[in-house]
């Protein structure tokens, strides 16, 4: 195997025996791993840091979105129509935050590859495939004016 | 590349873990290219058989391209059942390091779980597709038939 796994070449991998195949194989999926884990742990930080520990309903202008968290999780919150709606901000896609997107109507589009749910389900309109809908909360305003996300609908 | 620690990333601006996930993503791609020189090399080496595999052992799974498919073959409970041997997923062989367990089979790849009596998906990640399923039958001599390999509806 090269120094670097990265320089692998279409020969060099044909030109193994079986068993040399096999373990540069797991090897090489420990690696890919390991930077899928350090990708979403990149993903996971850019969400802690685009959200704001309290949020206030008028904080957030009708037509636009902003991010706050609750526990371990970062949760979008939109107004739309007067009305404030929450879902998870991380992109049921790739896990980047979603209130870094574009908001039209009640559709929610990432900025980094497109992907788009509608706030009021929590449905995937893109990508086409089966992907699970994004998770949806109830969102309670406190007398102080405060946003309080509740449970999970 | 030199792997930040969750300090590290602690420490980053939106900006700059921003930049280091594109980076991460360019790296991505070339992590897909290598991978696929693997895949592709387990596909040249699945043998290539004028007839199915007469002598399955209960519990097993084998591939082998069968009329220009490639199949995955599997008996459970003294009955042979053929799938598509590519994973609906992400196109990895079946066969290559698959495991059976009853009638679910469990992608070496990503863990994707399907029935392997319906090709129907029992559980993945993210996503939800049906392996495609194919008719095997076993004549009265225990071998399979290829002519009676078609696709299910």
């Amino acid at each position: 195997m090269p120094p670097n796994m990265l320089e692998y070449r279409r020969e060099q991998v044909a030109q193994l025996a079986n068993d040399k195949l096999e373990a540069d194989w797991q090897k090489y999926m420990t690696f890919s791993n390991q930077r899928q884990r350090l990708r979403e742990e990149v993903q996971r930080m850019m969400r802690k840091k685009s959200a704001a520990p309290r949020v206030r309903s008028e904080d957030i202008p009708e037509g636009r979105m902003t991010a706050t968290k609750v526990g371990a999780r970062e949760i979008l919150l939109a107004k739309v129509a007067g009305q404030i709606y929450a879902i998870d901000n991380a992109c049921g896609h790739s896990g980047y935050p979603l209130d870094k997107g574009t908001l039209d109507g009640f559709v929610v589009t990432c900025k980094w590859h497109d992907a788009q749910f509608d706030l009021r389900s929590g449905a995937v309109l893109a990508p086409g495939r089966a992907m699970k809908p994004i998770p949806r909360f109830r969102v309670v305003e406190t007398a102080d004016g405060t946003l309080k996300i509740g449970e999970e609908l | 590349m030199k792997t930040p620690t969750r300090a590290d990333l602690e420490k980053m601006s939106f900006d700059e873990l921003s930049e280091l996930a594109a980076e991460l993503a360019e790296e991505d791609e070339a992590i897909k290219k290598v991978r696929h020189y693997f895949i592709d090399e387990f596909w040249t080496r699945m043998p290539h058989s004028a007839a199915a595999p007469g002598d399955l052992k209960e519990g097993e799974l084998r591939g082998a391209s069968v009329a220009g498919k490639s199949l995955l073959w599997a008996k459970v409970d003294g009955t042979v059942y053929a799938l598509s041997d590519k994973c609906p997923h992400r196109g990895f062989p079946l066969h290559h390091g698959g495991k059976l367990d009853g009638y679910t089979l469990t992608c070496a790849y990503h863990g994707g779980q399907f029935d392997i009596r319906t090709g129907a998906c029992v559980k993945h990640p993210t996503e939800t597709f049906a392996c495609e399923r194919f008719l095997a039958r076993t004549g009265a001599d225990g071998t399979i038939d290829c002519e009676a390999i078609r696709k299910r509806d």
